[in-house]
């Protein structure tokens, strides 16, 4: 059950965020509605929901068979987390060294870690696809794709 | 009618030209290329071509870039069945099942029904296009703010339980969805909201970032996360005779294609995001009417011949309000409307009567344009399906290119990948916390609208709320969301009461 | 080890081999992109569609239209005025570049951009429907005064150009309208064929092809001259009413690019608008070619954001 605690949570918070944020914004009445109201609206309504599923989780039983489920999902969490590391160095480099040169960091490095180790092969197969990437999009569909350090 | 069906088949003569042809086919191919390519929708495929249509006279540049519109709209399933990601915006339904029949090894039926319902649905509304453009322009009209406010709040309920499931986390991703879709400017006042300085979050959250974060990445991730022995299971891929739809898959298709025709032409008329709608709306009557309502999220074939039919048709329909009108209702017939003014063709109520053979001649290349896309995609179909056998480790990567390439290309902005990463991320959370994604797109796409209807109308009536009702449109499709809201409750209390007497028989 | 680094040094030489880009090459070395910060289909964007079309040839490299609508403008600008000053970010200026500021608190002003070129100049004008209850212009006035707050006047966007001549209107006859704001020229042209609102604030090609067909009639027009394409419809100020609204249209870069770029960047859109294919689309869209070289543009984006600077504040009072 703490995961449908947790979620019911997870949105009441984010209900409670709306609502502080947008009273602080004009908020109008209905007939001349302000800036804030609709969001405040939603908000208010996004806490009502969430109470019930918060409360579901806390009192509420357990269905057959969820524990199961649970355990065979279990899985490598810090697989996830490395996989966006990765993503995201990779995009952080994404408009300095240019499409051509990120496609190739993108997959070599995202391969290696999914477990493609064989750095050889790993690189010659990243190169042809970031080539091939390259030629469809830039060259033949003529997208505006950035050029990096190379000039690609 | 007689004269309609004569021009029709004058246009034919003007469409079959072999130089025609030969435009229709380059746009069809194009736009299916395009439209594989997650964010690269329509619109800026159409857009990045116009350059290439200028020496073209006006008939064949429209063929042209009309062929890139629907195409890109068959394109864009592609992705979604095998990957799970949106190829564009009005692909999103079709992950749901397309995606767990590719699990399931029958991704081949799966496109398949993909191009067979297109080409059906789309060719019905071609006929509606030619018979009722007029009429049902008129009619288009007739909706003004009132009648969208409540036209929106009966789609929301009618359709933010769209995969059914628990009723109450969808209407929080609803929510959720329309929160969202209030960052950016106020569409009234013009101030700006939840922006916290940024210039880049002034124009809102981009949907498609949304979209293929929520569901493509999020999928990346939850495969990501898989135990080793789960990850290398190689999905098992069919002989070739199972490639294509048996004929208990064409049986069961066949009516959600012909109601989805008719429900996506319909729904295609309104202005705004209508083939996302209209998805919606049919995979929620399939989902309804069908003998098996428990498949639905589990590989239904219904839950993909339908969607994809009212996705083509009501993309046929957007061209009504655009050749009749002159108005584009959805932002691809807008950048038509530019091409078309480029080339001298000033489209409106005018345009059928003082440019027939342009007129004419563009319908009848669209019904060709249908024919070849299915000529096209059904021998790529095995093609396609064998993606599906690259080794994970190699495709999931592939497949963060590919997204991370496809939005980058909707607005040059780097800030969307890290969006589409951000929904990515939440997608992935959600899964786990057993929520759908559907409804939070709905909401982001119907928040916005909404608010703006609500507000339009109540400064047109000085602030009276009866404005609502007091119109008959309007006044329908309130009493409609009234039932929709209203009726499952009160069944569920009935049957709550039934079991509880039944319970207190046993007792 | 060594296999390694030989290896991956093989790769990097491989992909540092196509040449690096030159510098101080002849302007232009690759495609324009032009920011338009309105919607597609929108009055300027169809304009300079049609206008980079013909412009493409006389540059030497693609033109690509880029829309980044939003905020009435904002967005768009915002983008514009940060671009790099090396000539291939350009903006469609209109006069809602020098409203904005006063109304909103803009990261952007006039002053952060390099005016190049004005294309067209465009009255604002009313459009209401033929069936309406307004026979004349003196009809409509007089309802208003009388009526205060009841005709309905869509624009396309709150705190635009359109939305603004609207307002501007209505204090110089000293009348109150019901403004209601949509989102874009289109969809507010819509609504007044559906008969949701009375009338509508435009300026060409909005509207211009219902026009023709007969099923919206021009009310007032607020431009110096009449209009080629219905001579017979007067101008307010035809009328009586000292009131004069047109919208500029033009092109910019921001502030820093060099002279020689600016000049190339205006000769090259100017031989496009002398070009025939141009002439003939401006005249389907009824849109009045007004041409304005770069320091003339200047002045006036100048003059204009002295002149709204005052209209917005005396109307907020």
């Amino acid at each position: 059950m703490k995961k449908e605690t947790t979620g019911g949570i997870l949105f009441l918070v984010i209900g409670l965020i709306t609502v502080i944020l947008s009273s602080r914004m004009h908020l109008g009445d209905f007939r001349m509605a302000g800036t804030g109201l609709f969001p405040f609206c939603l908000g208010m309504v996004l806490i009502g929901l969430s109470l019930p599923i918060v409360f579901r989780g806390l009192f509420g039983e357990r269905k057959e068979g969820e524990a199961e489920i649970d355990a065979q999902h279990k899985g490598h969490k810090k697989n996830v987390f490395a996989f966006l590391l990765f993503t995201s160095v990779s995009v952080l480099l994404f408009n300095s060294v240019g499409f051509a040169i990120f496609s190739f960091l993108i997959l070599f490095s995202l391969m290696w870690l999914l477990g493609f180790r064989d750095w050889v092969r790993n690189g010659i197969l990243s190169l042809l696809v970031a080539t091939g990437a390259y030629m469809v999009f830039v060259k033949l569909l003529k997208i505006p794709l950035p050029k990096g350090i190379i000039g690609l | 009618m007689i004269e309609s069906l004569n021009q029709l088949l004058q246009g034919f003569g003007t469409a079959l030209t072999p130089n025609n042809v030969f435009y229709c086919l380059m746009g069809a191919i194009v736009g299916t290329l395009i439209g594989v390519l997650p964010g690269l929708g329509p619109i800026a495929g159409i857009a990045l071509l116009i350059p290439a249509t200028y020496g073209l006279n006006p008939t064949s540049a429209i063929i042209m870039l009309a062929g890139i519109y629907y195409g890109a709209m068959y394109g864009g399933s592609t992705t979604s069945v095998l990957l799970n990601v949106p190829g564009e915006t009005a692909s999103v339904i079709t992950c749901i099942d397309g995606y767990k029949m590719a699990q399931k090894g029958r991704a081949g039926p799966a496109l398949a029904i993909c191009a067979i319902g297109s080409f059906i649905a789309g060719t019905i509304a071609i006929f509606g296009l030619v018979f009722f453009a007029p009429l049902l322009a008129e009619a288009a009209l007739s909706f003004g703010p009132p009648e969208f406010f409540s036209l929106m709040v009966f789609g929301f309920i009618a359709l933010s339980n769209v995969t059914g499931g628990s009723l109450t986390k969808s209407l929080v991703m609803a929510i959720l969805g329309m929160i969202i879709g209030t960052i950016g400017l106020d569409p009234v006042t013009g101030d700006a909201r939840f922006t916290f300085g940024s210039a880049y979050l002034l124009s809102g959250i981009e949907f498609v970032a949304v979209a293929i974060g929520l569901f493509g990445i999020g999928e990346v991730l939850a495969n990501v996360e898989q135990r080793p022995e789960v990850f290398e299971q190689k999905i098992v891929v069919p002989r070739l005779r199972e490639l294509y739809p048996s004929l208990s898959d064409l049986k069961r298709s066949i009516g959600a294609i012909l109601r989805a025709a008719v429900l996506g032409f319909g729904v295609g008329l309104i202005p705004g995001p209508a083939p996302v709608i209209a998805t919606y709306a049919s995979y929620m009557v399939e989902r309804k009417i069908s003998k098996h309502p428990e498949e639905f999220g589990q590989g239904a074939i219904e839950g993909v011949a339908g969607p994809e039919s009212a996705n083509n048709s009501a993309c046929q329909a957007a061209f009504i309000p655009l050749f009749a009108l002159g108005i584009p209702f959805a932002p691809p017939t807008a950048i038509l409307l530019g091409a078309l003014l480029i080339h001298g063709i000033v489209p409106g109520p005018t345009m059928i009567k003082e440019h027939p053979t342009f007129f004419w001649g563009v319908i009848a290349s669209m019904y060709i344009g249908n024919f070849v896309l299915l000529l096209l995609n059904l021998p790529f179909v095995p093609f396609f399906a064998n993606i599906l056998r690259i080794p994970k480790k190699i495709l999931l990567p592939l497949v963060m290119l590919f997204c991370i390439t496809g939005m980058f290309t909707v607005n040059n902005s780097i800030y969307d990948i890290w969006i589409m990463l951000l929904f990515g991320v939440l997608g992935y959370v959600l899964r786990k916390l057993d929520y759908e994604g559907a409804p939070l797109l709905l909401g982001l796409v119907l928040g916005p609208k909404l608010e703006v209807a609500f507000r339009q109308s109540l400064m047109l009536s000085h602030g009276n709320f009866t404005i609502f009702i007091s119109r008959p449109i309007s006044l329908s499709f309130t009493v409609a969301a009234l039932i929709f809201l209203f009726v499952p409750l009160f069944f569920r209390m009935v049957r709550r009461n039934r079991a509880i007497k039944k319970l207190g028989k046993e007792g | 080890m060594l296999r390694r680094i030989l290896v991956l040094t093989f790769f990097v030489m491989v992909l540092v081999s196509p040449s690096v880009g030159t510098y101080a090459q002849e302007f232009p070395t690759k495609e324009v992109q032009i920011i338009i910060p309105y919607a597609p289909g929108g009055a300027t964007d169809l304009i300079f569609r049609a206008l980079a079309a013909s412009a493409e040839k006389y540059l030497g490299k693609p033109i690509i239209i880029v829309n980044r609508a939003g905020g009435g403008g904002t967005i768009g600008y915002t983008e514009g005025a940060k671009a790099k000053p090396d000539g291939y970010t350009l903006t469609a200026a209109i006069t809602p570049l020098t409203i904005l500021p006063h109304q909103v608190t803009t990261a952007f002003t006039y002053k952060d951009f390099e005016p190049i070129i004005n294309v067209v100049l465009d009255p604002c004008m009313f459009l209401v429907r033929t069936d309406c209850q307004w026979k004349t212009l003196k009809e409509f006035v007089d309802y208003a005064r009388k009526h205060p707050g009841m005709i309905t006047v869509g624009n396309s966007g709150a705190g635009g150009g359109v939305h603004l001549a609207a307002l501007a209107f209505e204090k110089a006859i000293g009348a109150k309208f019901n403004h209601i704001p949509f989102a874009g020229g289109g969809p507010s042209i819509t609504a007044l064929l559906g008969g949701h609102i009375h009338a509508v604030s435009v300026s060409p090609p909005e509207g211009i092809v219902h026009v023709q067909a007969g099923k919206l009639k021009i009310m007032a027009l607020f431009g110096e001259r009449r209009l080629e394409m219905f001579p017979n419809v007067p101008t307010v100020k035809e009328q009586g009413i000292d009131f004069t609204m047109s919208q500029w249209r033009g092109l910019a870069a921001p502030k820093g690019t060099p002279a020689e770029i600016i000049k190339k960047l205006h000769d090259a859109f100017k031989k496009g608008m002398d070009d025939p294919a141009f002439r003939k689309s401006a005249k389907d869209m009824a849109i009045n070619i007004y041409y304005m070289g770069s320091a003339d543009f200047g002045k006036v984006m100048a003059h204009d954001h002295e002149f709204y600077g005052k209209l917005v504040r005396e109307i907020k009072k």
